[in-house]
């Protein structure tokens, strides 16, 4: 298992995750200029965000431990939802971009990771 | 919900803003520092910036400093090097002082005098006692100021009409008042865990002193059995006869067996001239949250074990809370992590209280009064003033001469005294600004201080002790390279602010020109 490369993997499944709940909110698409989303449609990206955030948290604990994963876990969330938020009305099609860059690459990471 | 509730919040979150904030910002802003105060030590005292040592001998190195220094004390204690800290840390009781000095523990030389509190001395003991000693009345006022942001927390959550909805929401092409509102409300939501955590575990860090007056009324005059209860310590009263101290590497060695691994913290030992001297040895909690220390306390004269401490479950909730505050462990993401979420706490303080003036200023120039000027000259002396003192204290650091009586002491007035200034300047400009009306002109001056002190500090590091940021990187020398870093960043993000606050029109301004002319 290699530590590093299930960090990375956990850093971008939670990069795309927030990402993802960002993009399914009403007021968010709206100001952003995209179209409204059917219930169904949201209920799809919520499911997709949470599930993204919860691989990323398996991920921390896996790394770190119960204790520091957790902690480790809710401090990147909060950075980089922050980052996310601060860097969204600047350039929306490179959060776009860099979200499902980092969808796809993660997977492969955490892959990548456990069987090192 | 109610709306009564949601009335009476949003009063106490505006007011207890307002009386809380200057202090808030005192402490998350000292507390982030802290987060390297041992880097901080090492940018302040070029004397410890040395290699990181292979092996570490109490009996070689530190004994004979101690014996030399401190013969007559009751008390030594000698804190191990580590990673972030290469240097032995020799202290000692002098009457009711605690005196300090460093070792180099590579070549056993006895560094001079620091002549500075440095990060460990200044800086963090500001974030949690604000340095008033008396009576413990630092303590209780953060204790205050703790119960202050969790209201705050609290009652910011509660008046948060679309909390979910807002989750996301910033503006920066809206309105400033609409942009500053979204920086606070997404640094506080985003981050609230944190927030929240932070605050908590600093009370519960304090609840001895807290507990004073139960623990008073429970213990009467032996209320220095309350920590020996709860820390499971052992204490012995000398035998007032002399006696010598048994090898303590052997003890340590001991006590690392009986750990199962795992590095010395600290070496405390009591009475060590006298034949009942007991020795402390403490382990450093580096592969943990907790800050568990697991100390076994030895026999000083002959090395047998006297006491294993193992703490209670309360003291475990608690040790686990502090270590969640004070970061004990060995984990560089975790660290650069608390900084910047600290920084980022820092920035929500501080648009709360720009939200407080902004809201205010367009209604009270119409009514001719001038309370959000005095407010806002707190704020600037409050936020930015905080951070042009520390850049003005770490410029005097090397400007000082070395071996100066009272060097240190000397360090920290200037500090106070830069702050007292850094009050002075906006309240002259809110005087001005009776006929100027941009109240941003002291922000705008104190943040091109700020990017002009930070740049002067990097500078004078590399003149003063010739270790500039293309020498230290190469060498590994992170802890100097890293400040030097972040002092250059802060330069250009003050910069950038204060180029910002210079271009942006004033929201609700009647412009310059036309109030002169209205004036005249």
């Amino acid at each position: 298992m290699s530590p590093l490369l299930i960090a990375a993997g956990s850093t971008l499944a939670a990069w795309a995750g927030m990402a993802v709940l960002c993009f399914q909110s009403p007021s968010q698409r709206h100001r952003l200029g995209l179209r409204e989303q059917t219930r169904r449609q949201q209920q799809g990206f919520i499911a997709t965000g949470s599930a993204l955030l919860a691989v990323s948290l398996a991920s921390a604990i896996a790394v770190d431990g119960v204790s520091f994963g957790v902690t480790l876990w809710l401090c990147q969330a909060g950075i980089l939802g922050l980052a996310l938020v601060f860097w969204l009305p600047y350039s929306m099609p490179g959060v776009v971009r860099s979200a499902r860059c980092a969808a796809a690459v993660a997977p492969l990471l955490l892959a990548a990771g456990n069987w090192w | 919900m109610n709306p009564g509730l949601r009335h009476s919040m949003d009063y106490l979150h505006t007011w207890a803003g307002v009386l809380f904030s200057v202090l808030l910002f005192l402490v998350f802003f000292m507390g982030t520092l802290s987060v390297f105060d041992r880097e901080i030590d090492r940018w302040m005292m070029p004397d410890t910036r040395v290699a990181q040592p292979q092996t570490v001998s109490f009996d070689n190195i530190a004994l004979p400093h101690l014996r030399q220094l401190a013969p007559d004390s009751k008390l030594w204690s000698v804190q191990y090097p580590f990673t972030r800290e290469p240097v032995m840390r020799v202290s000692w009781t002098d009457g009711d002082e605690f005196k300090t000095r460093f070792v180099d523990v590579n070549t056993g030389r006895l560094l001079p005098e620091a002549g500075s509190k440095g990060g460990t001395g200044f800086f963090f003991p500001f974030h949690y006692s604000f340095h008033l000693k008396w009576k413990d009345v630092g303590y209780w006022l953060l204790a205050i100021v703790s119960i202050a942001m969790m209201a705050l927390l609290i009652s910011g959550v509660i008046i948060h009409k679309k909390i979910f909805a807002d989750f996301f929401t910033f503006r920066p092409g809206k309105s400033t008042q609409r942009a500053t509102l979204d920086v606070h409300n997404v640094s506080s939501v985003l981050l609230l865990p944190f927030h929240f955590i932070i605050t908590l575990s600093g009370l519960i860090i304090f609840v001895f002193i807290y507990m004073k007056p139960g623990i008073a009324l429970m213990y009467g005059a032996e209320a220095g059995k309350l920590s020996q209860e709860a820390f499971s310590q052992v204490s012995r009263a000398p035998a007032k006869e002399s006696g010598e101290l048994a090898s303590v590497d052997a003890m340590v060695t001991q006590a690392k067996a009986m750990w199962g691994g795992g590095g010395v913290r600290r070496v405390a030992i009591r009475n060590p001239q006298d034949k009942h001297a007991t020795v402390d040895v403490q382990r450093r909690p580096h592969d943990r949250m907790a800050y568990e220390t697991h100390t076994v306390t030895f026999d000083g004269a002959n090395g047998a074990v006297l006491h294993r401490q193992d703490g209670s479950a309360t003291m475990t909730v608690q040790r686990f809370f502090t270590g969640l505050h004070m970061i004990p462990f060995d984990h560089w993401g975790l660290r650069w992590m608390y900084f910047a979420m600290g920084l980022v706490s820092c920035v929500m303080i501080a648009t709360g209280m720009l939200l407080w003036v902004e809201k205010r200023r367009v209604r009270q120039e119409k009514e001719g009064r001038v309370s959000y000027r005095m407010v806002n000259a707190i704020a600037v002396a409050g936020t930015l003033g905080i951070l042009v003192a520390t850049l003005v204290m770490l410029i005097a650091n090397k400007l000082l001469p070395d071996g100066m009586p009272g060097r240190a002491s000397l360090e920290q007035w200037i500090f106070f005294a830069a702050w007292l200034g850094t009050l002075f300047h906006p309240l002259t400009r809110a005087w001005q600004a009776r006929h100027c009306r941009d109240i941003r002109i002291a922000w705008r001056e104190q943040a091109w201080a700020s990017a002009v002190l930070a740049l002067l500090a990097v500078a004078l590091n590399a003149m003063v002790t010739g270790d500039h940021v293309l020498r230290t990187l190469p060498q590994g020398a992170l802890a100097v390279a890293g400040t030097d870093l972040v002092l250059l960043l802060t330069a250009v993000l003050a910069a950038v602010t204060a180029r910002r606050l210079s271009k942006r029109p004033l929201a609700g301004s009647h412009g310059t020109a036309s109030l002169v002319k209205a004036a005249a």
